[in-house]
């Protein structure tokens, strides 16, 4: 399970910016599926795909989990009231992160199913 | 093509199994993601959280789901006749307006807050009156299986540990809809879905037609419990039926337990002029002897049961099996109608059919006599009125012969998926080989059969015409009933035990894959509903699991669009992908709605909230399916996971 070595920090990021795409490039059917997929690689370098940024990323919130649960937290200091919200975002996104890291972990041991699965705190 | 995809994904499976790493999670996703879904046309969903309630595109793979979930609940009393009226007159309209399922909705978690099922916790967190419809369609498949047991007459709704008279629950309304269904003549009970202390006298009733004696003789209604053998007469229908002739009048034989009706034979024969003349032919053949004896003694014990209660319940317990065993489509109000009559010529029709001929095309003496016990019609009087007489017991045994119920209601249904799953394997030979021609002589009939062997290793794995036809058919659209007009109409949703249908009507099964048949009532309409039903819930529950794992194993993202507004042409996206060691980025456009954040962050929670549900399912399909021998085509590989996860799998889940 090469992929699991790698599992001693967590990182999440959230990115603010003007992401937008065009309602025709939707993904409404099976045949077009590829199309609306977010490439999440590029997109520092440079925007493909359907994808249309015009620039200004701001990082919003990071965060880092230590394998030992260690956890540190950014939040941008200029925060909008509009932004609380993605903020509070940002945090499920952490727990989510954490939970299904100790899930497949504790699924894909050999002989594990139920393992621990409780979330990293910050 | 298709063979190498199926056993490719199969391959797949064993690998990721034996020895999961990125590369192998990645292959698999491929497959899943891809090459089935392309193939097939198997329901794959990405996750992305559509403005829309539920996904247009998809609909069609569910809304079989819809209707059964629809006709239990409308049974169940969660639903109004009116209800069920609107949607089936809107039903169309619903793939581009899923607001008009929210009745059924909040009809659906009405009776989840009525349920006893440990499941549920794992499948919908948090307050039930949360749930939302994109929730209910990702459990659809395992809802309606389960909901379908309350209104089932096949033996699997087992007797409740603690159900009292007057109880507001599942089994409350399950033995109001039972009543209503199978005895009583009250039309003051037409609209009662819970069954209350108030009716208990009718249960009274139903236990002295059928010569029991389960209920206490008490004045104090509040005392009573209904004992396993009450519950067990009402749900399983093959039950009553050995009480129900057990107990009739002292001076009836079982051989008398008849109906009888009139029927116009002119009509009858007119309609159908290509085939009168050999009919009148084999009529008056038919009719000579021992058959003919025994039809007038037939039609002479009909008299002694006419306008009884007896009687009218014989029509209803008929009416369920036949229903059951798909020939008939109307309702079970112990009215015996054309489509009654349709139901048992049907059944006649395929019983003369599947039973085996002397070399002069003839039946053999015993079969005429069997069916003749079952269905006799007189010859026409000068009016051209034919006298119709049904042998209870004879017609009741030969649909026996397609669906027989659990004999124990914790009996295992293994062997019988594994002996489906051989049915599936024997059909997909006959669909690629020639149709044996009996008339053929043995020189030919040899040279067939070489030909057929040397065909057999390329054509024994190729499945797409059967997976075409069954998982693409239209055949069947004329045979479900106008429940707009007739809201009283059913249709039998099979859910198990129907693989002796499937084998009695096996060769009008390959008939109608293989050139198409007009006549699809019964083994062929319960085939297609048992297969596709099932696969359909199976597959679902799989790759909305497959879906989940994906996003945590594979990285894939996790997209909401913003809700469109009438004055841009590009839509706000808010995006979060978790890589393969779980780092994570939000890609969030600043101009996004506080709404569609909100959305975004409840798409996280619901998957957070379903993820470890649907992986344990999914990682266990995965072992289960890499450990599959047997090569075949979706059809083959769907009924394998559908089988999983409605039988093993919600064991492994309840009982961790």
């Amino acid at each position: 399970m090469s992929f699991l070595n790698d599992l001693f920090t967590l990182d999440v990021i959230t990115i603010t910016g003007e992401f937008k795409v065009k309602i025709d490039d939707r993904d409404e059917t099976r045949k077009n599926k590829k199309l609306n997929v977010v490439d999440f690689d590029g997109m520092f370098k440079e925007i493909k795909g359907k994808t249309t940024s015009k620039a200004d990323l701001r990082i919003l919130a990071a965060t880092r989990v230590e394998v030992d649960r260690d956890t540190t937290n950014f939040v941008a200091s200029d925060l909008k009231d509009e932004e609380i919200p993605l903020v509070k975002m940002h945090f499920e996104a952490v727990s989510a992160a954490a939970e299904g890291r100790s899930a497949i972990l504790a699924r894909l041991r050999p002989g594990g199913r139920k393992g621990d699965e409780t979330g990293a705190t910050t | 093509m298709n063979r190498a995809t199926v056993e490719q994904f199969k391959q797949q499976c064993k690998t990721f199994d034996e020895d999961a790493t990125s590369d192998d999670a990645l292959q698999l996703g491929h497959i899943v993601e891809e090459e089935l879904p392309a193939t097939y046309q198997v329901p794959f969903e990405t996750m992305n959280a559509s403005p829309s309630l539920l996904e247009k595109v998809h609909a069609r793979h569910y809304r079989g789901l819809w209707h059964e979930l629809v006709q239990h609940l409308t049974d169940l009393g969660y639903l109004t006749e009116h209800q069920f009226i609107t949607y089936h007159k809107l039903r169309k309209n619903t793939p581009d307006e899923p607001r008009l399922l929210v009745p059924v909705l909040q009809a659906t978690v009405q009776y989840l807050g009525e349920e006893n099922w440990p499941v549920l916790a794992q499948m919908f967190k948090g307050k039930l009156s949360d749930i939302q419809l994109p929730h209910l369609e990702e459990h659809l498949g395992h809802v309606v299986e389960r909901i379908a047991r309350y209104t089932s007459f096949d033996g699997s709704l087992p007797p409740p540990d603690d159900y009292q008279v007057g109880d507001v629950n599942c089994y409350g309304r399950s033995l109001a809809f039972r009543v209503r269904t199978l005895f009583t003549l009250d039309k003051a009970l037409q609209h009662i879905y819970i069954f209350e202390r108030s009716h208990l006298k009718f249960l009274y009733s139903f236990q002295n037609l059928i010569g029991l004696k389960f209920l206490p003789k008490t004045t104090k209604p509040e005392e009573i419990v209904l004992p396993e053998e009450c519950w067990t007469m009402l749900c399983n229908i093959d039950g009553l039926f050995t009480r129900f002739k057990d107990a009739r009048p002292k001076d009836i034989s079982v051989n008398n337990i008849v109906l009888s009706y009139a029927l116009n034979a002119k009509e009858n024969m007119q309609s159908d002029a290509e085939e009168s003349d050999e009919q009148a032919d084999d009529e008056k053949r038919f009719l000579k002897g021992r058959e003919r004896r025994r039809g007038r003694k037939m039609t002479k014990a009909s008299k002694a049961l006419e306008n009884t209660g007896y009687h009218e319940m014989a029509i209803r317990i008929l009416q369920v099996k036949l229903w059951q065993t798909h020939f008939y489509i109307g309702a079970v109000d112990g009215k015996w109608g054309d489509k009654s009559h349709e139901a048992v010529e049907g059944l006649i029709e395929q019983e003369t059919e599947v039973r085996p001929k002397k070399n002069n095309g003839k039946l053999k003496r015993k079969d005429r006599l069997a069916i003749a016990r079952a269905f006799f019609q007189s010859p026409a009087d000068a009016t051209g009125d034919a006298t119709i007489v049904i042998g209870f017991n004879a017609m009741y045994e030969l649909l026996q012969q397609y669906h027989a119920a659990a004999h124990g209601i914790k009996q295992s249904n293994v062997s019988e998926e594994d002996e489906m799953v051989k049915q599936l394997v024997e059909l997909q030979k006959k669909v690629v080989t020639p149709v044996e021609n009996h008339t053929d002589s043995r020189r030919d009939r040899r040279r067939n059969n070489r030909q057929n062997n040397n065909e057999e290793n390329s054509k024994d794995h190729d499945y797409s015409e059967l997976d075409d036809r069954i998982l693409n058919s239209d055949d069947f659209k004329e045979l479900y009933p106008d429940l707009i007009e007739k809201p009283q109409r059913r249709v039998a949703f099979a859910r198990k035990s129907f693989l002796s249908g499937i084998k009695r009507g096996f060769s009008r099964i390959v008939n109608w894959i293989k050139k198409g048949l007009k006549k699809l009532l019964g083994p062929v309409f319960g085939f297609f509903k048992l297969i596709t039903g099932k696969i359909r819930a199976g597959i679902q529950q799989f790759f909305r699991g497959f879906r989940y794992l994906g996003h945590f194993l594979l990285g894939r993202p996790i997209v909401t669009y913003a809700k469109p507004s009438t004055d841009s042409d590009t839509l706000d996206i808010l995006a979060t992908k978790f890589s393969l060691d779980f780092d994570g980025i939000n890609l969030i456009s600043s101009t996004a709605a506080p709404a569609d954040i909100k959305r975004h962050v409840n798409h996280i929670h619901d998957m957070k909230d379903s993820m470890f549900y649907f992986i344990d399912t999914t990682l266990k399909i995965i072992k289960m399916i890499s450990k599959l021998t047997q090569p075949g085509g979706w059809v083959l590989l769907g009924w394998q996971i559908a089988r999983m996860i409605a039988g093993e799998l919600v064991d492994v889940l309840t009982s961790a």
